[in-house]
């Protein structure tokens, strides 16, 4: 079963990237190239089984991004991708309830596993 | 040189400044135990007076600052300018154990120290990630200045017969605090085949990773 996977990043690069890792999976990817793009592609109905979202990006940015999808998918796996990896950074997206944190640059291995996880049940 | 970046090679630069400014980051905030709050890097082509305008852009009307700078060689070759907020220097200073008077030599040391951390860190990411290595000469403080001054000739003279063509600069604060800190590159034009190469190898790293 194909799976909808949603990409935020600015960098068509990192999203390239992550999209390269997924290919084997057959997921259906969505990209978008900011925290209110993201949103406006949720809030018109999709439906993904994964978020994979930068932290650092133009406009509200990606903390701000988790907070409101949270607010109406508190649920949804959301994995965060990002090269600040400062304690408070890390215990903020742990309070804004991130599902997890990849380290940039992503590797394929954490991508692919994160999204094993969140298809596996 | 940046006329032949592509969109692709300028994204991919601008995401390794990001990834590059992060490792910094995380490295200033373990030294001076606060949180830094980075903002996202802008890559743009150095076209003599539009230099100035492009490296000044983020600082704060009215604000004065102290900045070293510090050159790079290797096939990413250029100079760095580690910029911060006058009003910064002493809370950092004491911060980490650094006399409570703010002599001027203090202020050298400290913001000398921290342009070392962070450029090394951010440009040595940068050139590794691209397939090289990057040498850093010292630090060398470049004095304190009103932001109306700000004296972007001399930052960018990296070499006579060697004027940068490409710009990159990102900008960072430390939580609960309104001061403000820059990172700017100057990268050398003699760079421009390196960078065009190693840009266009990392893409394809990306795109064809199998492990």
């Amino acid at each position: 079963m194909a799976h909808d996977v949603l990409i935020v990043d600015d960098s068509m690069v990192a999203r390239m990237a992550i999209k390269n890792f997924l290919s084997t999976t057959g997921a259906s990817i969505s990209e978008a190239p900011s925290g209110e793009a993201a949103l406006d592609l949720l809030a018109k109905g999709l439906r993904p089984a994964i978020v994979y979202l930068d932290l650092t990006m133009p406009g509200i940015g990606g903390a701000e991004t988790l907070k409101r999808i949270r607010a109406v998918s508190p649920a949804l796996p959301v994995v965060v991708i990002t090269a600040d990896v400062q304690a408070q950074t890390l215990e903020e997206l742990g309070a804004l309830g991130v599902s997890g944190v990849i380290r940039k640059p992503a590797d394929k291995v954490s991508v692919l596993a994160w999204y094993g996880r969140a298809t596996a049940g | 040189m940046d006329a032949a970046l592509t969109e692709l090679e300028l994204d991919a630069l601008r995401e390794l400044m990001n990834t590059g400014v992060g490792k910094s980051a995380r490295s200033l905030s373990e030294l001076l135990g606060r949180p830094v709050v980075l903002s996202v890097p802008f890559v743009g082509a150095l076209d003599g007076p539009g230099a100035g305008e492009f490296f000044s852009r983020e600082f704060k009307r009215e604000a004065s600052y102290a900045s070293a700078a510090q050159d790079f060689s290797g096939p990413l070759a250029g100079r760095g300018l580690f910029v911060l907020s006058n009003d910064e220097c002493s809370s950092i200073a004491s911060l980490i154990g650094l006399a409570p008077e703010m002599t001027e030599g203090v202020v050298v040391d400290l913001v000398e120290e921290l342009c070392n951390l962070v450029l090394v860190s951010c440009v040595g990411f940068i050139a590794g990630a691209l397939g090289g290595k990057a040498q850093f000469s010292s630090p060398n403080f470049t004095g304190r200045w009103e932001a109306g001054d700000f004296d972007c000739a001399s930052f960018t003279t990296v070499g006579s017969e060697d004027a940068p063509r490409l710009g990159l600069r990102t900008s960072f604060r430390f939580k609960d605090s309104e001061a403000d800190g820059h990172l700017l590159l100057a990268i050398s034009g003699r760079s421009g085949s390196w960078l065009r190469a190693g840009l266009a190898s990392y893409i394809e790293g990306l795109l064809c990773s199998t492990t």
